[in-house]
């Protein structure tokens, strides 16, 4: 039943995708066939998630590869099941979502682009299925190849070109990393399969945190961990716009899947110290990721820097997960990883949301600046409620789903602050990072839906928006809905997850808390409730009103003022509070992070004086200091050193001839 | 009948026929013809030793097993696209004054002097004719190179003659003292030149002397297959040779080579132990490796790009070949991967430098929209030369990787996934920027031959059939090749 | 012929042959080490004579005259046309002065001596001593087309590196079979008119013979 539904889904993923190539002359019929095939295939592919997260024991699934003897094998078990549900289930949404997304905009290459889409869905499923290194990985540079190729749709601008080239790059050294990591695990355990990894003995700590390290250093890039993480919001926001939602939501947790993999199962029994490294990375990840997120203008790319900042959300609970685990509490480790697992799904929620929002702007305006919209929510409606449901989400506000994963989080930080000397400040400073990055999330996520879809518009194109069509209206409202319902009723997904926990970490009992509970980490404290706390925050409000209602009339009579506006009858869209405006004051204050510059262009009406300005245009371009100070500089030291290498060939044939006596004469003088 | 001999011999007859016959205006068709039926005949020959016969002919000096037929029917297969290619190309060539007029009365016999020449070093089983046969295939190549009358194509002939014929002279030195090593055979077993007879009787041949002749052979072939160091003259002949013959070049010619000494380094291996055999492999191939990948960091040329890309790829094999029985499997099949691949990109590449008139990779973009299915054929060889799936390379590397950990050459796996790494990223920096974005003027839409898309998407088809399974009879077949060596 | 005469003639003979290679280092006249070039084939024809008498194989008389008509007449009457028609200058330029190359030739020498040493020792022959003069030879003509500066030297080089893998044929193996000398000497001859097309055509294209100009392709 499983492989049967495997093998239906995969292929009606891949074979809607080559169909759609195939009748890539007539793009509209290709495109409903892709996308209607690659649906049906998703749908399969929830039941098999569902399937497998519903079973007991593990199924396996063996076929023949490309070579005899580099065989698939598959295996369907819990966590990959709910890393299935994520890559089906939002597959399957945004499908949807790119049907009549697709339509608009030019559609010359839609046949192509639902060819890679295809398989690019169908290569992620592999790679969390993926039970042997070969599978793995094979299937982890498909995934690569294609979400490359669905990149560069208007390559004609060089930024995309740039940007594609720069995804493959990384991800491809990120790969290289991680085979190293899975062979010599693979050289210990004398077999290419996860199961032989899983039986063979432990070996040696620096061994098994060499591995750790290459692996972590191999998904972080993936995933977007900072310092890793620079291709990741240049290449994101240059695919369409479902298609980023798939790469932000969905692709970066496969990295992650991977890292639970490998540090829970692979490389048991773990150490301590791995998960403080972890931890580390994920806080600084959450803060400046959160950081340059509200410091961004273009919506996609605040978005993806978004993302790097959950993926640091995630990390810090993987973090404190592994670093209990390596302590011997497995308890409160399933805690802290139950948090993280549940963050991968709501943050893959609610970013596939506001992904797909920012694409109905996009389709309705061709705007991705902030600067350039406003005033949507009115011309708009939809797509506003659903994106600032997502806002809502992503700032970690109750009832939403944010607001239960990271309360999760915080919880697991709390326990490791009562830990043993050392960990115990680190706990209280992890915290109040994760308190600076809700605060900055919510910041930025304000900032996104006042400037964007509040107000009066700011340019013409944002004047003359209209609604998506229904079609893509319904997966934002199904995603919305998912959000608030996972932060209502958070027993329900955790009841899922806490079947995807690795077998030593046994699911406590404290998780008991009922379907509308959020358990505390130690079972001594009383659950929370979302829905109380709405409730009583409904209560409170009402309660406000009716008290203000009945003391303001019984007080002071309303009196109607106009607002003074500067001698000006008309508040014009460009007095308006920009977003540059709001963040400015967080650009101040983290100016030794950013090296921004200002460039001033003058456009003078007359030659011969620059003081009688036409125009002036300021750009501000704020540039990563990772890639300023680590990336260019191992740039130009590669190319330096090739450089120098290729002297080596200087065109003399004399010097030719000499390396070839002197290869002999060495041969022969040292006899191998 | 002596079915070897005419494999091998007919070729040459055929350019005689040519040379006597033909006319300029049917030398095209001349030429088509026969490279097909040099393929039929390698097919008649592998259907023959699939099964495990061995082929001998004229007397002993020939001799085919299945490593025998595999190489030959590679060479052959490579042989007939790029005279399928060639034939619209020596047009389009000397319409527009590139190459003299007179050239393809020329061009042909040369090409088929110089596949009778591979047929020979694949068929032989006298390693004295395996060495003269490879010396000739140097001799041959040399007026191919320098045929188009640029003095930069000159200067490549001769830098590849004097380089190759001396590296083919240390070969010379090898064969010689292995024959003087079966001389010293205790027993009266005899004296031969025959290789099945030294590997018969590897066991008893001295081993000083057979470190010798092996020492040498290395540096000799290793030097016609493009090993660092011994590898300065082929980005410079490669690059400046016609594209069909950049083509062969790269796609067989180095493998002929590696065959060569593949067949030496067996004989060796019995005398001397594989591991030391072996270790000399996996040093000269990681250092090929590791040094082509910083020269297309920084290659500004495309074809000398596709050279240096035929160095790394060749020290991929030499990886695998010093890797024991697991690591051979995967190098003969990445031999067979980058000769299909290389060629792809040889073709194609030649489409694209046709047109722009620059060999400036800077001065190339667009190729994706200018043309769509030279573009495709540029775009499916680079990511397949990368190593990225569904590309035959990429099992093929997988193998050699899997090979290197699991044999536990740790070091050595770390060395070459790395230097892999650093040839994805350069290779990629000159590829993408040639393929996306708009064509620049003049070059909006372009066209090839009907004979170019038909080779090239040909080309394509099979290095992604390569990527999605190596069928049953090639697998038995490499089985076969890495047991008639006896590699372990 | 006793073994005795034999062993002590061809071990004469190729140290005469080491000997003139050294020679061909030591003089800067292009005329003279074409001549020098061709007394090498004379003492190579000489040595496959000897053995042939001493072991009495027919063939090797067959080689002894092919070797004289080759190397000792026909690539030197070939070289000096090149030469005349190229109009080179009778000096053949080196980029080392003639006490650096004695040094170099010398040092080759004795890496030759080292390598052949332990198997002259294992060696049944009795004309082992033979294989580190015979080495010696190859790699002094191999440095002498590093140290040249013109093509035309270069190729010298070479042939005297051909005549140096010759000896080793010939000394250490008593005649490889006939096809494969066959074989051998017919590369040589086609190698030989190769490098006489190239010189002609660089001659006539770039209007110069010399190697370091020839240095357009690099990187």
């Amino acid at each position: 039943m499983l492989s049967l539904l495997f093998f239906l889904s995969i292929l009606l993923t891949a074979a809607s995708g080559a169909a759609a190539l195939a009748l890539q002359s007539r793009p509209a019929l290709a495109h409903r066939v892709g996308c209607w095939g690659q649906l049906a295939g998703t749908l399969a592919g929830v039941v098999l998630a569902i399937l497998c997260l519903a079973s007991d024991a593990p199924g396996h699934l063996r076929f023949d590869g490309p070579v005899p003897g580099l065989g698939f094998t598959l295996r369907f078990d819990a966590l990959a099941g709910f890393f299935l549900l994520l890559v089906f289930g939002l597959g399957a949404l945004a499908t949807t979502f790119g049907l009549p997304y697709g339509f608009i905009g030019h559609s010359s290459s839609l046949g192509t682009r639902d060819f890679c889409l295809g398989f690019f869905l169908a290569s992620m499923a592999v790679v969390v299925l993926a039970d042997d290194v070969f599978t793995f990985f094979a299937a982890w540079e498909s995934m690569s190849v294609f979400a490359f190729l669905l990149l560069p749709g208007e390559h004609e601008k060089r930024e995309v070109r740039e940007a594609a080239y720069l995804f493959l790059i990384a991800s491809q050294v990120g790969t290289a990393f991680i085979l190293v990591a899975f062979l010599v695990l693979a050289h210990h355990a004398g077999s290419l399969e996860f199961d032989a990894f899983r039986r063979a003995a432990p070996l040696s700590l620096p061994w098994r945190s060499g591995i750790f390290a290459l692996a972590l250093i191999g998904f972080g890039t993936k995933a977007g961990m900072i310092p890793f993480h620079v291709w990741l919001p240049k290449a994101h926001p240059v695919a369409p716009s479902h298609v980023s939602a798939l790469m932000s939501g969905v692709m970066i947790k496969t990295a992650l899947y991977g890292l639970i993999r490998f540090a829970f199962e692979f490389l048991a029994p773990l150490d301590a110290f791995w998960g403080l490294v972890v931890l580390t990375l994920g806080a600084v990840s959450a803060v400046l990721g959160a950081l340059f997120a509200l410091l961004e203008h273009d919506l996609k790319r605040m978005l993806a820097y978004s993302s790097v900042e959950n993926v640091g959300i995630i990390l810090m609970g993987l973090g404190v997960a592994i670093f209990f685990a390596g302590s011997g509490k497995g308890d409160w480790a399933a805690y802290a990883l139950l948090a993280a697992l549940f963050h991968t799904l709501n943050h893959a929620v609610f970013k596939t949301l506001l992904f797909l929002a920012a694409g109905s702007v996009l389709a309705a305006t061709r705007e991705a600046s902030l600067e350039h919209l406003g005033g949507l929510a009115r011309r708009m409606p939809a797509t506003a409620v659903c994106f600032l449901v997502g806002a809502w989400a992503i700032s970690g506000l109750p009832p939403a789903n944010g607001f239960a994963s990271e309360w999760m989080t915080y919880q697991a930080l709390w326990v490791l602050a009562s830990g043993s000397a050392g960990t115990h400040l680190l706990g209280p400073i992890a915290a109040a990072c994760l308190a600076l990055v809700g605060g900055l999330a919510a910041a930025c996520f304000v900032r996104a839906a006042g400037v964007g879809f509040l107000g009066l518009p700011r340019t013409e194109p944002a004047r003359r928006a209209e609604e998506a069509p229904r079609g893509m209206i319904w997966p934002m409202a199904a995603l919305a809905a998912l959000c608030l319902f996972a932060g209502l009723a958070p027993g329900l997904p955790l009841a899922m997850l806490a079947g995807c926990l690795p077998r030593q970490l046994s699911a406590p009992s404290l998780l008991l808390a009922g379907p509308l509970g959020l358990p505390a980490a130690r079972s001594v404290e009383p659950p929370l409730y979302p829905l109380a706390i709405v409730a009583t925050l409904a209560a409170l409000l009402l309660g406000l009103t009716f008290v203000r209602r009945r003391l303001g009339t019984a007080s002071a009579a309303t009196r109607v003022h106009g607002p003074w506006n500067c001698g000006y009858p008309i508040v014009a869209p460009r007095a308006q509070y920009s977003a540059s405006g709001f963040s400015q004051p967080f650009a101040y204050f983290a100016r030794k992070l950013l090296s921004r510059k200002k460039l001033l262009d003058v456009h003078a009406r007359h030659h011969y004086s620059p003081y009688l300005p036409e125009s002036l245009v300021l750009r501000v371009h704020s540039v990563s200091p990772f890639d300023t100070l680590v990336y260019q500089p191992v740039k130009r030291f590669v190319i330096r050193l090739s450089k120098r290498v290729s002297r080596l060939q200087t065109g003399s044939l004399r010097l030719y001839l000499a390396f070839l006596l002197g290869t002999v004469i060495l041969l022969l003088l040292i006899q191998p | 009948m002596d079915l070897l001999l005419i494999l091998a011999v007919f070729p040459a007859a055929w350019a005689l026929l040519m040379v006597m016959l033909a006319p300029t205006r049917d030398a095209d068709a001349f030429g088509t013809g026969g490279a097909l039926l040099t393929v039929a005949g390698s097919l008649l020959l592998m259907s023959r030793t699939l099964s495990g016969e061995i082929v001998t002919g004229w007397g002993t000096h020939l001799r085919a097993d299945v490593l025998s037929s595999a190489a030959l029917m590679l060479t052959s297969c490579v042989f007939c696209l790029a005279s399928l290619y060639a034939g619209p190309y020596l047009t389009a060539s000397s319409g527009h004054g590139q190459l003299p007029a007179g050239w393809r009365v020329l061009y042909w016999p040369l090409v088929y002097l110089f596949y009778s020449a591979m047929a020979f070093t694949c068929l032989a089983d006298n390693l004295g004719i395996l060495w003269v046969s490879l010396e000739l295939t140097t001799l041959v190549t040399v007026p191919l190179i320098c045929l188009n009358r640029e003095s930069r194509g000159l200067e490549a002939a001769w830098k590849y003659f004097v380089l190759c014929s001396v590296g083919i002279a240390f070969a010379l030195i090898g064969t010689i003292a292995l024959y003087a090593s079966t001389l010293r055979l205790s027993g009266g077993a005899g004296s031969s030149l025959s290789w099945a007879f030294m590997l018969e009787h590897g066991a008893g041949l001295d081993p000083m002397f057979v470190r010798l002749a092996f020492l040498f052979a290395f540096v000799g072939y290793g030097c016609k297959m493009g090993l660092v160091p011994m590898h300065c003259w082929l980005p410079d002949a490669h690059s400046e040779a016609p594209t069909p013959v950049s083509a062969m070049l790269s796609g067989v010619l180095l493998n002929c080579a590696g065959y060569a000494l593949l067949r030496i380094a067996a004989v060796a291996a019995r005398a001397m132990g594989h591991g030391s055999v072996q270790s000399v492999f996996l040093a000269f191939g990681l250092a090929s490796v590791i040094l082509a990948s910083f020269f297309i960091v920084v290659q500004s040329d495309l074809k000398r790009l596709l050279a240096y890309s035929s160095i790394e790829h060749m020290g991929i094999v030499a990886i695998g070949i010093g890797l024991g029985a697991d690591g051979l499997y995967g190098a003969l099949l990445h031999a067979l991967n980058h000769a299909m691949t290389k060629a792809l990109l040889f073709l194609s590449a030649g489409q694209v430098v046709h047109w722009h008139g620059t060999k400036q990779i800077l001065r190339i973009q667009g190729v994706l929209r200018s043309s769509r299915v030279t573009g495709l054929a540029l775009g499916a060889g680079s990511l397949a030369i990368v190593g990225l799936p569904p590309f035959g390379p990429f099992l093929s590397e997988f193998l050699i990787l899997r090979a290197a950990f699991l044999s536990g050459h740790t070091l050595a796996g770390i060395l070459l996934v790395g230097a892999l790494g650093l040839t994805f990223a350069g290779f990629l920096a000159h590829a993408v920027p040639m393929l996306l974005g708009n064509p620049s003027r003049g070059h909006e839409d372009e066209r090839e031959t009907a004979n170019a898309r038909t080779v090239l998407m040909l080309l394509v088809t099979i290095i992604l059939a390569l990527g999605l399974t190596v069928p049953a009879g090639l697998d038995r077949a490499l089985k076969a090749c890495v047991s008639a060596l006896d590699w372990s | 012929m006793d073994t005795h005469t034999f062993s002590r003639l061809v071990e004469l003979t190729s140290y005469s042959v080491l000997l003139v290679a050294v020679a061909v280092v030591a003089q800067r006249n292009l005329a003279t080490s074409i001549r020098l070039l061709r007394l090498e084939g004379f003492l190579l024809a000489m040595v496959s004579a000897v053995i042939g008498l001493y072991t009495g194989e027919s063939h090797l008389f067959w080689v002894a005259a092919i070797t004289f008509v080759i190397k000792g007449l026909a690539i030197p009457s070939f070289f000096f046309h090149v030469m005349h028609r190229i109009g080179l200058p009778h000096d053949a330029e080196r980029s080392l002065t003639v006490p650096l190359g004695l040094m170099l030739a010398s040092g080759l020498t004795l890496v030759a001596y080292h390598v052949g040493r332990p198997l002259a020792l294992a060696s049944p022959w009795i004309t082992r001593d033979v294989l580190a003069s015979s080495l010696g030879t190859a790699f002094i003509g191999l440095s002498l087309m590093i140290v040249c500066r013109k093509a035309l030297t270069q190729m010298l080089g070479f042939l005297l590196m051909e005549d140096g893998i010759f000896l080793f044929g010939i000394t250490e193996t008593y005649g490889m079979p006939l096809l494969v000398e066959l074989g051998i000497f017919f590369d040589l001859i086609v190698a030989a008119g190769v490098t006489g097309i190239l010189l002609l055509r660089m001659g006539g294209d770039f209007g110069h013979v010399d190697v370091d100009r020839l240095s357009d392709l690099r990187g």
